[in-house]
């Protein structure tokens, strides 16, 4: 089959360019440049260990720096052109943006995916994680909640959409309605303003089985003689779970939350087979798209929004991270 | 012996109704998570006719013709062969680049280290919407769009980081000792590196290979830009269709449990490991 054969030469080209690269250049660096014997053999070896980070590090620098920073300049460049690409505008496209009401929904519903897809996919991993906990079969439990993450998105919103469905035979939850009497099936995706959350709600279906099984890992490092103490202390077990379990595993809910929160950053797929973009639902990623190839100025201009939302995000997580470090 | 046994039997019953409750939430919490997996799959096995017709609980006749459908027609298989090819072309490729880049991370201190670390961190947080367009006219003007190749290099830029990230944290936990008794011992350097330490970071190059093989699975907003026909994934013909008018459910749903399948699959091998990523706050 052609496309395997090509995938395989290309992994095994990739992979044996990548082992060469290192063998060739290590070689090189001990053999020639800093032969560890002879007069200067001493100084060579302090040379070469200084060296040798830098070989291991190329290939990834380069394949980042080339790849990561060109898009971003290019994009930027791109944006500041108008439709066709030949004349330059300035800032004519994120005027007319900001001027435009598709724009500022999807602004609005993507804030909106931000502050509660996180919160709700980490408050109920939490749960699960805290129920499972010492339970019998919790394991068996954990891999059936861990499948949701499993399906691309396209798959989920397949499903969602028969769960959704507007007709009493496809739609679980109009079936459901049909069962307790219901006259008329509605369409959750047609509800002004609130089909956001029951589109949100796919995602964090998606990402709560993740957001447990780490939780339930940080619970089960609690050290017990915390609990037991309390326990002691006549502490009821919503006090337990809120005021000695919670705090001590704060800083793995933030990095739960924070991982959701980048995946949030980059959903597209959902809204996309979910509603295309109709009825308001629009979120930067999807407003983009709907852009694409038809305006790449006003595409490339969304693009660097997104960017721009993204840094605060990113330069809190770096902070983060740092002090974690030290 | 009575008040021995009474002394038993007491505390069990205490905790019993307790655990009790905890079972009847979880399995509440349970169907609410698996409910939908299992309508995709109820329908998967139902003809088109049988779907729009009356609301049933499980399939009435069960066909596997829906599967048939998708095994058999080229236009359908072909976009779970072009997503398994690149995909694996990328978990590969971005493994090769990042173990020795996590290797130098963790074995040695260089001017601007931690610099580097971090800003290797932020491309990991690189929203793709922003690459899709630059990538596109890259691509094109080479030549290399709509192939396999054009979507792993896409998506081997995003999964570098982060197999960076993961694997470095994992190396972390190898004392520096090992490396340096394997080379009084006569190894070398590439010998070393395959026989003794790859085995001791096992697990973090799964828990990186699961991550690489997720992002790059899932992934739709930049393969669907960087493909037209023939490397088009399986996510892409899915869309389409789901788009379309005059739908085929039965084979829509059928092509959905297939696309769950590998990810069920690798979750099963990796679970144990990923919870092990996390606890050294990788991931």
């Amino acid at each position: 089959m052609p496309p395997i054969l090509q995938g395989l030469f290309t992994i095994l080209v990739g992979v044996t360019g990548c082992v060469a690269y290192f063998w060739l250049s290590n070689l090189l660096l001990d053999r020639v440049i800093c032969p560890p014997h002879g007069p200067h053999a001493g100084r060579n070896i302090t040379r070469a260990n200084l060296i040798r980070p830098w070989l291991f590090l190329f290939p990834a620098l380069v394949v980042l720096g080339l790849y990561l920073a060109y898009p971003v300049v290019g994009s930027f460049v791109r944006s500041l052109h108008d439709r066709s690409g030949t004349e330059f505008i300035g800032l004519g496209n994120y005027a007319d943006l900001i001027a435009s009401g598709g724009f500022r929904v999807a602004v609005r519903n993507n804030i909106l995916w931000l502050l509660v897809v996180p919160a709700a996919a980490t408050a109920f991993g939490l749960l699960a994680a805290q129920l499972t906990d010492r339970l019998s079969w919790g394991n068996v439990a954990k891999s059936l909640i861990f499948m949701p993450m499993a399906i691309s998105f396209v798959g989920a919103s397949l499903i969602w959409r028969f769960v959704y469905d507007n007709s009493f035979d496809i739609g679980l939850i109009n079936a459901v309605r049909g069962a307790f009497g219901a006259e008329r099936a509605i369409d959750v995706i047609q509800i002004p303003f609130w089909n956001n959350f029951f589109i949100m709600f796919i995602m964090v279906w998606i990402q709560t089985g993740f957001a447990m099984v780490i939780l339930s890992a940080a619970l089960r490092g609690i050290p017990e003689e915390t609990v037991e103490a309390a326990i002691m202390d006549g502490a009821s077990p919503t006090q337990i779970f809120f005021r000695i379990k919670v705090p001590q595993i704060m800083g793995t809910i933030v990095v739960v939350w924070t991982t959701i929160t980048f995946l949030v950053l980059k959903v597209f797929d959902i809204v996309y087979t979910m509603t295309g973009g109709n009825f308001g639902t629009h979120i930067l990623p999807s407003y983009m798209m709907s852009f694409m190839f038809r305006d790449d100025g006003r595409a490339t201009a969304v693009a660097f929004v997104i960017m721009i939302l993204v840094l605060p995000v990113m330069i809190w997580n770096i902070r983060q991270a740092r002090r974690e470090m030290r | 012996m009575a008040s021995t046994t009474e002394t038993l039997a007491a505390p069990a019953a205490r905790t019993l109704p307790r655990i009790r409750t905890r079972h009847v939430v979880m399995v509440l919490y349970l169907a609410f998570m698996l409910i939908p997996i299992y309508w995709l799959i109820k329908m998967s096995l139902q003809t088109n006719r049988e779907i729009l017709g009356a609301f049933t609980l499980w399939p009435q006749n069960p066909t596997l013709d829906n599967y048939r459908v998708i095994l058999t027609d080229r236009s359908w298989y072909m976009g779970y062969v072009n997503s398994i090819t690149y995909v694996v072309m990328n978990t590969v490729l971005s493994l090769a680049v990042a173990l020795p880049a996590a290797y130098a991370f963790s074995r040695y201190r260089f001017l601007g280290d931690k610099h580097l670390f971090f800003w290797l961190l932020t491309n990991r947080m690189a929203p793709p919407a922003v690459f899709a367009l630059p990538f596109f006219q890259l691509y094109s003007s080479v030549g290399l769009f709509d192939t396999h190749i054009a979507v792993a290099l896409a998506h081997t830029l995003f999964n570098v980081p982060l197999a960076v990230w993961i694997l470095e944290g994992f190396m972390r936990g190898v004392p520096k000792e090992i490396d340096e008794t394997a080379y009084i011992d006569g190894y070398s350097f590439p010998r070393f590196f395959v026989k003794i330490f790859m085995p001791l970071i096992a697990s973090g190059i799964g828990v990186a290979a699961f991550f690489c093989f997720m992002f790059s699975w899932v992934e739709l907003l930049l393969s669907r830009t960087l493909t037209a026909v023939n490397a088009q994934p399986i996510a892409s013909i899915m869309t389409r269709t789901v788009s379309a008018s005059g739908l085929d459910w039965g084979v829509l749903c059928a092509a959905g449990v297939l696309t769950i399948i590998p990810g069920a699959l690798v979750i099963y091998f990796v679970r144990n490991y990923i919870a092990k990523g996390f606890a050294l706050g990788r991931v």
